[in-house]
């Protein structure tokens, strides 16, 4: 099978009152038909940026300052803006952590998923209304034909997440961004979500690229995972491998932030210090300051992103989900790390 | 048992009435709540989006009084006061021992101030200090947290979330609190820097002895941070009890919900796997 998004070198750059710098570095991510990516890391790794400049929706402060993003044999980051618009929306829908920034505040729901159908499908009022209803119904929000005529503010915060994703997949598209999806929502709305989107997924055969910093929620959906830091990818793999043996101690330390299930009060393993600024990278590897296992190398050489030590090439992701993949080896494990920890599997 | 802290008995409250929008007018938002605190306990008030939480965070730090119910206080001293019947003088001089801290430290600090002036106005409104010893203490505050002594001359802006959220840790610290009332305080937080404030949060009952009402809709939170949980469902209590029997043996629907809803955070215990 052959990758349904490829990305290439992204790099991208924002001013700064300090000046242009960079946020994101040498960008590199595949993503097949159908699969479950998921773009992990903090607050500030660059991982929301690079989604955003594939729907070519940067902040102004932000540009592409090289890399390529092939979606269906057309590169994203040069196509016209007229083109790159009749692709959006249509055959790939970016869905986000904020619902209200979907949707224009005045207008009811029904009739912005209802015109998001006639311009991409060129369906006819009625036929897009109800094609509309249809939309909202599948993306589980009760009573549609009711909630398709309030305005986004009128609905809770979960109805407006529905809401967003009827209006990112009602042109069955065959990527979906979604960036984190359940952050906004408690905790029942936040599962009952991720529950649909793995099933939305697996129904209509839908690649998911998802962004977020919680890798609870990447347990429960993704196939693969590329853990980001400071703008560059510093490990890649399957995501039972990822969560059994990481090879990148930051991939470690989020692993160990997660909240013990068991164990009651003691201390979290918390990481030290906080990601870098763009900017501010630290030479070498930027994670080497907050690194228990840093050594002199790390603070002056920028470690490549490689196969795994041990690691055999191109097994599958996750076994039973599909069959091992010639074309690349991006399912095998790449780690980008001067010293990754080798620890067997528990 | 240790020592009594808080204790709220039939706390009551009803919205005023709103001209459209989904909620009915008068709609009780709390309907005869209780629970207690001991003094240095963490206590977990746990439900879902309009689940009657955040009201009961803003009857306790004194921003909205309930309209029927009692709320009981001990003092250092042992001394029980009856905090929603005080003269409103005695209840102000009272409020800097009960801190809130906020989802969103961002909304709770102006913008336009600078950190130490932001830690040093409570001081300044509440306490009898000089100003410059209200600076001294702010430095010492953001030591407190974690931050350097020279984030006092900085802007919120200049902070990470995670940063801010210990600048609101430090100004609900400003007062000696005894009691600190968490809504939601690490909800908006990158998982990582939430280990952080939770440890923060930690040595800070530990050292002080501070009592907690931790607020939150993730039971897998309440569960490593308070060894009691009150979980509430459309402003009342519907269940509360040791954290470990009510994720054991949820009795209640809301409850089972709030269960149901902890992720495993293991791919290979996933509930929607399909394969």
């Amino acid at each position: 099978m052959t990758a349904l998004l490829e990305v290439r070198g992204l790099t991208l750059e924002l001013d700064t009152p300090a000046g242009r710098v960079r946020a994101v570095h040498g960008l590199d991510l595949v993503l097949r038909a159908g699969e479950t990516l998921a773009l992990v890391g903090e607050s500030g790794c660059g991982k929301s940026l690079s989604a955003l400049a594939l729907f070519g929706a940067l902040p102004p402060a932000a540009r592409v300052a090289a890399g390529q993003a092939w979606f269906r044999g057309q590169d994203l980051l040069a196509l016209p803006d007229l083109e790159r618009r009749r692709l959006l929306g249509r055959e790939l829908a970016l869905s986000f952590q904020e619902p209200g920034a979907a949707f224009d505040p005045v207008v009811p729901v029904g009739a912005q998923v209802a015109e998001t159908l006639r311009h991409h499908l060129g369906l006819e009022r009625r036929a897009a209304w109800r094609r509309a209803l249809e939309c909202l119904a599948q993306a589980g929000l009760e009573r549609p034909e009711e909630h398709a005529r309030r305005l986004p503010g009128e609905l809770s915060g979960g109805q407006r997440q529905r809401a967003m994703l009827a209006l990112a997949l009602g042109c069955e598209p065959a990527l979906l961004v979604a960036d984190e999806p359940t952050s906004a929502l408690d905790a029942p709305l936040a599962a009952e979500l991720l529950a649909w989107l793995a099933g939305e997924a697996r129904r209509r055969e839908l690649a998911l690229l998802l962004i977020t910093h919680d890798l609870a929620v990447v347990a429960e959906l993704a196939e693969r995972v590329a853990v980001m830091y400071a703008g560059r990818i510093v490990e890649e793999a399957g995501v039972l491998d990822l969560f059994a043996r990481p090879s990148h101690p930051y991939t470690r330390a989020l692993l160990d932030a997660r909240l013990a299930t068991g164990a009651a009060r003691k201390a979290f393993a918390a990481l030290p210090g906080q990601v870098p600024a763009p900017g501010a990278w630290p030479p070498g590897c930027a994670f080497h300051p907050r690194c228990a296992r840093a050594e002199e190398r790390c603070r002056h050489e920028v470690p490549q992103l490689l196969p795994a030590p041990g690691d055999e090439p191109a097994r599958p992701a996750q076994p039973g989900l599909r069959a091992p993949d010639e074309s690349l080896a991006l399912s095998s494990r790449r780690v980008a790390c001067h010293l990754p920890l080798t620890e067997e599997p528990a | 048992m240790s020592a009594p802290l808080l204790a709220a008995e039939g706390l009551s409250y009803a919205y005023p009435p709103r001209g459209s929008g989904a909620r009915r007018a008068g709609a009780p938002a709390l309907v005869e709540v209780g629970f207690t605190l001991a003094r240095g306990e963490t206590l977990a008030l746990v439900g879902e989006s309009d689940s009657g939480k955040s009201t009961i965070a803003r009857i306790l730090a004194g921003l909205l009084v309930p309209s029927a119910g009692r709320l009981r206080y001990w003092r250092a001293s042992g001394e029980a006061l009856e905090l929603l019947t005080l003269a409103p003088r005695a209840r102000r001089r009272l409020q800097p021992e009960i801190g809130l801290v906020f989802q969103d430290p961002y909304q709770s600090l102006n913008p336009r101030h600078t950190v130490g002036e932001a830690l040093a106005e409570p001081l300044l409104v509440h306490g009898r200090v000089r100003r410059a010893a209200a600076r001294a203490r702010a430095r010492e505050l953001l030591e407190r947290v974690g931050l350097e002594a020279g984030a006092a001359g900085r802007f919120p802006h200049e902070f990470s979330g995670g940063q801010r959220q210990r600048v609101a840790i430090a100004r609900a610290l400003a007062l000696a609190p005894r009691c600190l009332v968490l809504d939601e305080a690490t909800s908006a937080l990158d998982v990582s820097v939430r280990a952080q404030i939770l440890n923060l949060l930690g040595d800070l009952q530990r050292e002080l002895g501070l009592g907690y009402v931790f607020i939150t809709h993730d039971l897998a939170l309440a569960r490593v941070l308070a060894a009691r949980t009150v979980v509430l469902a459309g402003g009342r209590v519907v269940e509360s009890g040791a954290t470990e029997e009510v994720l054991a043996r949820p009795r209640h629907p809301a409850t089972a919900r709030l269960v149901a809803a902890v992720l495993s955070g293991d791919p290979s215990r996933r509930r929607s796997s399909g394969s």
